[in-house]
């Protein structure tokens, strides 16, 4: 199985949380479908076109940060005491809030594309991007350090693997229910870690009417657990890549 | 016969509902059964969930109510009702108005008046703290002469505190403390919050707006709503139940429809999730207006101990501070630490809630470490802080918050040696400390692997060369140079600037007449070594300041 390796450097970013709608909390990581937006975007696709992604890496500190907040309802007129901007005759709010940055990100992500004949589209949509690339806001650039094209293989291992210190993953629920996976250290009796259900990708939901649409994205959620102390002991059969960086395909 | 209710573990605030629903309910004996990522309950336990809500936060927060304020009183009172006033001092007459200040204001507050209102009683408290009056000793008068006035101060306390303090009284002046104490750091502006809201009785309004929907909800067939719960999934009727009400998560959905995707918000949750969004402060621990919660949520079982170990320190300390919230989070985390293992606690978020907003913090090994390591340092700054324009500020915390986001120490330590320099009146610390604050820097400076750790105690040599040379500088009569020399060594390490700060410091030794130490061959070598010896140096060369006959100091 084929795979697009990609090695990213991010200096300050927030991956934004779904119901955090005021202090704009960040995830640890990426989540799946932050990254498969920015694959999307830098391959120019219009529509889903079905992946998986493993996400692993690490952030040095985290930070709050001001950002400028703007408020406003479609249409909605402009009121002079609701200390509102006036933007031709509509009125938006504006305000300071705050958001929580991760500095210094590093990350490992694998794109397994189901259709293996987007392997080379995607490598060279990434090796020679079309505009800058963000990942997270708009504003968190992406340095890309490595794409790659890796052979994935699924290996009876004939040791450990640990991740790099300090280094974190999301792991699917699978991986770990099934118990290729260790987390915790030698003592699996009780795991550590922080559980997650994250956003992959979505279909969209006409819930008005025809002429009249209410446009909703019904998520498609994955369960997975964050952790560092993660180990893939020897005799187990776990999906790897070809210098036995562990995948984490969900 | 009613089916089992399941509720799922999902983002911390939810799960910081759970928590607290699952405390709610087993105060009040009420069985919930657990299971690895899922609660169960009988629709039955719903039954008066609007009284043991009042009755968890209450029992669980009585130590901070204003009611308790009033009542505590009582032992003092009886305690001269037995021995007689023959020992009343000055001392007792203080305290007495101090207290008398208190009652009347709070009983004449807007939240008490609106609970009198619920209880039948013919008795008029307000026209009671109305007679009574702080008491005064005149210059030539002795206190024999007011202790007439103090016993009749004393029987209407006595009768105020009794009002106080009838169960059924309690349920709504202690209720209505809890509402804005605890409850209006969570959620706010619906049902008892809601300032327009028609009915007065807090306990009713509560169960018209969350129980009653809840149960209403289980018992109907949802197989034509057409809408999903944003939080559980389950089928909905309309999205009338908004996220607004969670304070700094929701928004206004009506009027502020830029926050969601193409202006459409789709954020709405059942009646079930709301109720236990709504028992948040039953989950979260607050100490005023700070919160703590911990989302260890590898299972239920962890979640609701981990949080439960952090409640039990908080409620044991003898004085509730805003900063126990850190302490008892500190305690809790040494205590998992020894029975490591046991426990792995690494990687799990922390939610603080300060300054009414929440602050995420991940625990990494690397951080636990460091904090287990530094935990004899960090114990001895509690009682540390500074005062910057009216606000007091605690070294303790400031330096936990920074660690907490891997943050290095030394802008810290700069204030803290500007503060001492400049304005030694507003310093509730002093040079140990901020030796302190250094050591910790330099474990976690280690522990982040940017330093090699070192055999010498570069902190404690690099301080005792700065003491040395103020010595010298004192024999020969000098010392008033020191603090300009000390600010010119503060610039040079806060630039980065070592060809300044080696200059200053010839100079200083040229001066002195003394060799220059050794310990600066290390601080020449890279920058964090640098910063760590500079500000030690500073930190040794300003010690004693306040006995260095300068009129400033306390």
């Amino acid at each position: 199985m084929k795979a697009i390796r990609l090695k990213l450097y991010q200096n300050m970013v927030n991956y934004k949380k779904p119901t955090s709608f005021q202090l704009k909390e960040t995830y640890p990581l990426p989540p799946y479908s932050t990254v498969i937006g920015m694959i999307h975007n830098l391959c120019g696709f219009e529509e889903y076109k079905e992946m998986n992604v493993s996400i692993q890496g690490k952030y040095f500190s985290k930070v709050n940060d001001l950002y400028t907040r703007y408020e406003f309802k479609n249409g909605m007129k402009y009121q002079e005491k609701r200390h509102q901007l006036k933007v031709s005759g509509y009125g938006v709010g504006r305000g300071v809030s705050t958001a929580e940055l991760l500095v210094d990100v590093k990350l490992l992500i694998h794109i397994i594309p189901k259709d293996e004949r987007y392997i080379d589209y995607i490598y060279n949509s990434l090796e020679t991007p079309r505009e800058y690339p963000s990942l997270g806001r708009r504003e968190d650039l992406a340095i890309i350090n490595e794409v790659k094209i890796v052979e994935l293989a699924e290996k009876e291992l004939e040791q450990d693997i640990i991740l790099p210190e300090n280094n974190v993953a999301y792991i699917p629920s699978s991986m770990y229910e099934d118990e290729n996976i260790v987390i915790g250290g030698t003592n699996n009796s009780i795991n550590s870690g922080t559980k997650y259900k994250i956003n992959k990708n979505y279909e969209l939901i006409n819930h008005g009417s025809k002429k009249n649409p209410k446009v909703f994205r019904k998520w498609n959620k994955i369960d997975v657990i964050y952790s560092s102390r993660i180990i893939a002991p020897e005799w187990e059969t776990v999906l790897v890549d070809e210098d036995n960086n562990i995948v984490f395909s969900a | 016969m009613s089916e089992k209710i399941k509720v799922e573990m999902n983002d911390w605030l939810f799960n910081a509902g759970i928590i607290g629903f699952v405390n709610i309910l087993e105060h009040s004996g009420d069985k919930v059964e657990k299971y690895d990522n899922y609660i169960e309950f009988k629709e039955e336990v719903l039954d008066d969930f609007e009284e043991k809500y009042f009755k968890y936060l209450i029992d669980t927060y009585e130590k901070q109510l204003s009611w308790n304020k009033i009542v505590s009183y009582r032992p003092i009172i009886e305690h001269f009702k037995e021995e007689g006033l023959d020992q009343f001092n000055k001392d007792n007459l203080e305290r007495l108005n101090s207290y008398i200040k208190d009652v009347k204001y709070y009983t004449k507050s807007a939240s008490y008046k609106a609970a009198y209102n619920l209880i039948e009683s013919n008795k008029n408290v307000i026209e009671l703290s109305k007679s009574l009056k702080t008491i005064k000793v005149r210059k030539k008068d002795t206190i024999e002469s007011v202790l007439e006035k103090v016993n009749y101060s004393h029987q209407i306390l006595e009768e105020i505190i009794d009002y106080m303090d009838n169960p059924s009284h309690k349920k709504y002046l202690a209720g209505k403390n809890v509402i804005y104490t605890i409850v209006k750091n969570s959620w706010n502006g619906i049902s008892f919050l809601n300032p327009q809201t028609k009915e007065k009785n807090i306990y009713i309004d509560f169960k018209e707006y969350f129980v009653k929907p809840t149960t209403e909800y289980i018992e109907i067939d949802k197989s034509k709503y057409k809408y999903n719960c944003f939080n559980c999934d389950n089928q909905i009727k309309d999205l009338k139940n908004h996220y607004g009400f969670l304070n700094n998560i929701g928004f206004d959905v009506d009027k502020k429809a830029s926050h969601v995707w193409k202006f459409n918000n789709d954020a709405a949750m059942c009646p079930i999730c709301k109720l236990i969004y709504s028992c948040t402060p039953a989950g979260i621990m607050y100490v005023y207006n700070r919160g703590i919660f911990i989302n260890d949520n590898i299972n239920i079982a962890s979640l609701i101990n981990t949080n439960n170990k952090i409640k039990y320190e908080i409620n044991n300390e003898e004085k509730i501070s805003s900063g126990s919230t850190y302490k008892a989070l500190m305690n809790s985390l040494a205590q998992k630490y020894n029975n490591k293992i046991k426990y792995e606690i690494s990687d799990i978020q922390v939610i603080r809630y300060e300054d009414e907003n929440y602050r995420f913090n991940i625990l990494s090994k690397q951080m636990l470490n460091i904090l287990n390591n530094t935990s004899e340092d960090l114990s001895k700054l509690i009682n540390s802080g500074y005062k910057e324009i009216n606000t007091y500020f605690n070294i303790y915390e400031l330096v936990i918050d920074r660690l907490f986001n891997n943050q290095n120490l030394f802008t810290l330590v700069h204030k803290l040696l500007i503060f001492k320099l400049s304005s030694p009146n507003n310093c509730r610390f002093n040079n140990l400390h901020i030796k302190r604050v250094l050591n910790i820097n330099k474990k976690f400076m280690e522990g982040m692997g940017f330093m090699n750790v070192k055999e010498k105690d570069i902190i404690k040599s690099a301080s005792g060369s700065g003491y040395y040379l103020r010595e010298k500088y004192r024999q020969k009569g000098a010392v008033d140079k020191l603090s300009g020399i000390s600010y010119r060594l503060l610039n040079a390490i806060k630039t980065n600037n070592k060809d300044m700060f080696m200059d200053t410091l010839l100079n200083c030794y040229l001066y002195a007449q003394k060799s220059v130490p050794k310990i600066f061959l290390d601080a020449l070598k890279d920058e964090e070594n640098f910063k760590n010896i500079g500000y030690a140096f500073v930190t040794g060369l300003i010690e004693g300041k306040e006995n260095g006959g300068d009129n400033n100091a306390k």
